[in-house]
């Protein structure tokens, strides 16, 4: 028996350290590891569930080929890079390397992850994605006011007196950080939750606001002039430390709360209690969600929430502070995000960056000179989680030859000609960052591969080798083997004086991870200080340099379909993983739509009904739950469920990017219901 | 020492860790996970708060798994307090699943056996702590000494019980809502409560136990007219008798999850009704065969031992809930089988006596759901009414079969309101009933 130290590498906040015990090659339990300060007590559900996962009926454990049928056929490593090696041939030589669509999704974390742009640039180039579906506009509007993505260590929140939970629940969706608000509010700390929803995280809550969905950036301007009304505004720190002050609060002068109130669709009662909570109370954490920033409008709602930070001097202090994004792990990249996701500049001719993934299926078809001919997917499921399915479902389509790297059958893996299995998190060792907390840590391989399962890694050098590449060319792979594995990662982690020993033995933080961000009061902003006027807003996307509220675009529409839908996350998935596992099916069957009472009365419909929900893109059929506590005009379905459920939330979205960042507007989402 | 479960509602998230957690640890033996989370108010009611509670099994000071179940598959360890399911010899009654009001013996379909959460030994011994309470990611479960004085009267999930769980919850930290701003009108909340306040999957159904109808039933028509017979009643015929009493045998012991142990069956009878129960019904068969074959003079005594066994299975029902304002009921076997014996052997005192009870019964009963707001079933309470009591009363002395086969028919529709009326106590429902309470929507 053996006990390894590892992580677990999916898009998620908390980013857990694990224990691993392994007996006879085989995993046989997931425990706690108590050197990540912010997960000591071990993972969530999806966390232990990985020992059904990796040894699941369903994993697919060695390459398969579409059949005439449409069924899937078992086929040998040599028939299956034979097949694709010629079919990449043929299109290089017929299109050009720019018809060779890659696209990775976040699926997995990881500095091997790199080495597959890497394949392709030396391939000759190809087509890829900018933006990116999860939070570029949190992280663009972020840079745009306080210069970069800091915040404080996890822990830092339960010294907070004021915490401010804005559009994010955290107890499905980073549970960990509940220990640490539960902390505070053991010190007497209130709590308030600001979600259309009434989430389990609501229900710890004192103060529960419930804005129309897309109207964020009005209830916060409309509280800065409630705090600036009642002169509870920190003037030395404004003085100091804020760009644009009179011009910003020249616009909250017409919020006033009648008209906030009218906006949001909150009592006015509730804007001045909680306007009169962040006056009063101090320090304040501020922590915003993902979800908020998924509308068109986002980037800007998001600058207009941060304003009340500098505004209230609940910056730069322990349990004061904006906690959003922690890009303090994002060490071995020449620029950390959201700069990542934008289009360069100036295009290498190499790798043609065009496809803004959140438009992913209509920006596919539209490709020209060369037009898209092949297709290679890793780590993601874009038929099923980008916007627009049947538009990204018939881009797929269109292709002559479909390559998806996965692990399990998913609804893109079934578009393929050909599926290459995927290793899990405990078959290689890799390194991987964080974005709630600042741990580097070691994702260590712990067993081999199942059946003919190999790591991406052998898969491109076995590719390359058939495409005539030598070792040179391939110089970019770590050398075969776990041995050459591990040297890969010492000689990156090398620079920042880091040793794959020192994480072998547990979680590191990585260099220059602050326990209070923004302690120095150093803004890397153009001014140097908290930008609420930003010119480079203005320049780069086209918006009001001063963050005002403007209606999302689907609802300023006027069009037919009355109520909004949101599809976040269940606590039981990420995205589309782990949702079809048994032991989690035994907990949630599967999807539904949440309604409120109202609304539901409103259409003749009960609770347990089989409803449809639809708009002019498409329509999905789910069981009705009715929920009461969830505000009129808005529904809910939790995304990550596929085909076999009756079809992905992403049927009825639009792809359209953020205001900010080339995100995703996933909730830009109008719909109706009626019985199905 | 002895220990008890300690959980704090207001660190809970929900997340169910603690059921995979102890799926991981026991997924060798179990066909699922020991350890459930309820919620409070999942609908999200605005008067009320939501939270959570994860319960297994709560080692009580007074297990009524033990104390009910016939064939002693249980024990309790004086030392640590645990509360252990021996599933070798456990034959798969299920009986404990009734008797338990915190819903912790899951009865396992593949074994025919009952499992449940074990306390995890094996880690104990190593000095861990049980696989729930050691992969809780919130800290909101945990293992304590037990303690004397820990509160358990009135804590919403805890059924009240003289169990004496081993477990201390936690009070919620602010006991109401978050402040809100919406509330639904009255005539919305109302239009779904019902439907969101009905529990999901009942424990006991008519559908699921329809063997113990015919079960109860037969051996009430037996037990009957073999006391009717020694009155001067019709006779009854051994054939029959044997015949009838196979089939409630078979029947009672084909719905055991393992027949071959059925023997066990008898040995708990110094505090399990069901093993007292199964003697009763072995002595009346056994005793009833023996007097229609061979010694008549055995037949009183064999009269008896069937009304002691009618009167064993109304005992086993009071670990329900009681179906109406009393904890009589019109359809209790004895009672049925007093009436149907009082027509059959004439006696018209007893007759009419037993027959007005069950009437009074029956109506009282009706007319307190109708107070509730619940169904009282007009068509189904004549059917019943005109059968088993004026039919008789219609036809008295005329033709004394044609009188017993329509109480017998009233008196089978009656138990079969009986069972699907039937709930137990669980913590799913006692949520709901605390539900009720604080909204003041009276009890179901």
């Amino acid at each position: 028996m053996a006990v390894h130290t590892t992580a677990c590498p999916r898009n998620c906040y908390s980013t857990c350290a694990l224990r691993v015990t392994v007996e006879h090659g085989r995993i046989t339990a997931i425990d706690p590891h108590e050197g990540n300060r912010a997960t000591p007590e071990g993972p969530c559900l999806k966390g232990l569930a990985y020992l059904e996962r990796v040894y699941s009926p369903d994993r697919i454990l060695h390459p398969l080929r579409r059949t005439a049928t449409g069924g899937f056929e078992r086929v040998s490593w040599d028939a299956a890079l034979d097949l694709i090696a010629e079919r990449l041939r043929t299109t290089r030589r017929e299109h050009g390397p720019q018809s060779v669509f890659h696209y990775a999704g976040s699926g997995t974390k990881g500095l091997l992850n790199g080495c597959g742009m890497a394949f392709w640039r030396r391939f000759g180039g190809c087509t890829t994605t900018y933006g990116d579906l999860c939070w570029p506009a949190g992280l663009e509007a972020t840079r745009l006011t306080f210069g970069d993505n800091r915040q404080s260590a996890p822990w830092d929140i339960a010294e907070a007196r004021l915490i401010v939970l804005w559009g994010k629940n955290a107890s499905e969706t980073n549970l960990h950080q509940m220990r640490f608000v539960h902390q505070a509010l053991e010190q007497g700390a209130t709590l308030v939750v600001i979600d259309p929803r009434r989430t389990p995280t609501a229900d710890r809550a004192h103060l529960l606001l419930q804005p129309r969905p897309g109207t964020d950036g009005a209830l916060a301007l409309g509280l800065a002039h409630l705090l600036i009304e009642a002169d509870q505004v920190d003037h030395a720190f404004i003085r100091d430390h804020v760009l644009g002050f009179e011009a910003y609060a020249a616009l909250v002068k017409t919020w006033i709360p009648a008209r906030t109130a009218e906006a949001c669709g909150v009592p006015e009662a509730q804007i001045r209690a909680l306007a009169e909570l962040m006056g009063r109370i101090a320090p304040m954490s501020l922590c915003a969600g993902f979800g908020m920033q998924r509308y068109t409008n986002a980037g800007q709602a998001m600058r207009a929430i941060q304003a009340l930070l500098p505004l209230t001097g609940n910056l730069g202090k322990p349990g004061a502070g904006w906690i959003y994004a922690n890009l303090a792990t994002q060490i071995f990249g020449p620029v950390k995000d959201p700069l990542d996701f934008y289009p360069p500049e100036r295009p290498d001719g190499v790798v043609r960056v065009s496809v803004s993934t959140a438009r992913l299926g209509a920006d596919m078809a539209a490709q020209q000179d060369p037009p898209l001919k092949v297709g290679w997917v890793e780590r993601g499921n874009p038929a099923a989680q980008n916007p627009e399915t049947p538009a990204v479902l018939a881009a797929l389509r269109a292709l002559d030859f479909l390559v998806v790297v996965d692990e399990r059958l998913t609804d893109t893996a079934r578009e393929a000609h050909l599926i290459l299995p995927s290793k899990s998190l405990f078959e290689q060792t890799d390194v991987i960052g964080a974005y709630w907390h600042a741990y580097l840590q070691l994702r260590q391989k712990v067993v081999e591969p199942p059946g003919e399962v190999w790591p991406e890694t052998e898969i491109y050098r076995a590719l390359g080798q058939r495409l005539g590449m030598t070792p040179e060319d391939l110089a970019f792979l770590p050398a075969p083997g776990d041995a050459g594995t591990e040297a890969w990662l010492a000689a990156r982690l090398a620079p920042h004086g880091l040793t794959l020993e020192q994480l072998r033995e547990g979680p590191v933080l990585a260099p220059g991870a602050e326990p209070v961000a923004f302690a120095d009061l150093e803004f890397t902003t153009p001014s140097g200080k908290v930008e609420l006027l930003s010119e480079e807003a203005a320049a780069r996307w086209g918006v009001d340099p001063l963050p005002d509220h403007r209606p999302p675009v689907e609802s300023g529409l006027g069009g037919h379909h009355p109520l909004h839908l949101l599809t976040p996350n269940t606590k039981n998935g990420i995205h589309s993983q782990f949702l079809p596992l048994r032991v989690i099916r035994q907990l949630m069957p599967g999807p539904s739509l949440e309604m409120g009472p109202e609304d539901a009365l409103a259409r003749g419909l009960k609770h347990g009904d089989r409803v449809r929900i639809f708009n002019d893109r498409g329509s999905l059929v789910l069981p009705l739950r009715i929920h009461l506590g969830l505000r009129p005009g808005v529904v809910v379905a939790f995304n990550g469920f596929g085909a076999e459920d009756g079809g992905s939330v992403n049927l009825l979205s639009q792809g359209r990017e953020t205001d900010l960042g080339h995100g995703a507007a996933f909730h830009d989402n109008l719909v109706d219901v009626a019985r199905a | 020492m002895a220990s008890q479960f300690t959980f704090d509602p207001n660190r809970c998230t929900g997340c169910e860790a603690c059921g995979v957690a102890c799926w991981m640890e026991h997924r060798e033996r179990q066909s699922r996970p020991w350890r459930a989370v309820h919620t409070f108010n999942a609908c999200g009611h605005p008067d009320l708060p939501v939270f959570h509670l994860s319960f297994a099994c709560h080692h009580c000071e007074s297990p009524a798994c033990l104390e009910h179940c016939p064939a002693e598959a249980y024990t309790k360890d004086a030392a640590t307090g645990v509360v252990t399911v021996h599933a070798d010899r456990c034959m798969g009654c299920r009986y404990c699943t009734w008797a338990c009001p915190h819903d912790a013996p899951k009865f396992d379909p593949g074994r025919g056996t009952i499992e449940k959460c074990t306390l995890c030994p094996e880690r104990l011994a190593q000095g861990l702590e049980p696989a729930c309470v050691a992969r809780c990611p919130m800290e909101a479960l945990g293992l304590a000494p037990l303690e004397a004085d820990r509160p358990l009267a009135g804590v919403a999930g805890l059924p009240e019980s003289a169990t004496a769980p081993a477990i201390r919850i936690a009070p919620l930290r602010r006991p109401g809502p978050p402040a809100l701003g919406q509330r639904p009108p009255a005539s919305a909340l109302g239009a779904f409560l019902p439907a969101l306040l009905a529990v999901p999957h009942p424990k006991i159904t008519l559908r699921g136990e329809w063997t113990l109808l015919l079960f109860t039933t037969v051996l009430g028509v037996l037990a009957a007219w073999m006391g009717a017979s020694q009155l001067g009643g019709p006779p009854l015929r051994p054939w029959a008798f044997l015949a009838s009493g196979a089939l409630v045998m078979g029947l009672s012991t084909a719905h055991l999850g393992r027949p071959a142990r059925a023997w066990r069956a008898l040995f708990h009878l110094r505090t399990s009704w069901l093993s007292r129960e199964v003697a009763a019904v072995s002595a009346f068969l056994g005793l009833g065969a023996l007097s229609g074959f061979a010694v008549p003079a055995l037949g009183p005594l064999a009269a008896l031992a069937g009304f002691l066994a009618l009167f064993a299975i109304d005992r086993l029902y009071r670990v329900a809930f009681r179906t109406g304002p009393w904890n009589l009921h019109s359809a209790h076997t004895l009672f049925n089988g007093l009436y149907l014996l009082g027509l059959l052997a004439g006696i018209a005192p007893l007759a009419w006596g037993l027959g007005l009870f069950k009437a009074g019964l029956y109506l009282h009963r009706k007319r307190h759901f109708a107070a509730l707001g619940k169904s009282v079933r007009p068509r189904v309470s004549a059917l019943r009414v005109g059968l088993g009591f004026l039919g008789p009363l219609l036809v008295f002395a005329s033709h004394p079969w044609l009188v017993a086969a329509l109480a017998v028919l009233g008196d089978l529709v009656d138990r079969g309101e009986y069972y699907d009326e039937l709930e137990v106590p669980t913590p799913r429902l006692d949520l709901v009933e605390v539900m009720r309470h604080r909204l003041g929507a009276g009890p179901s």
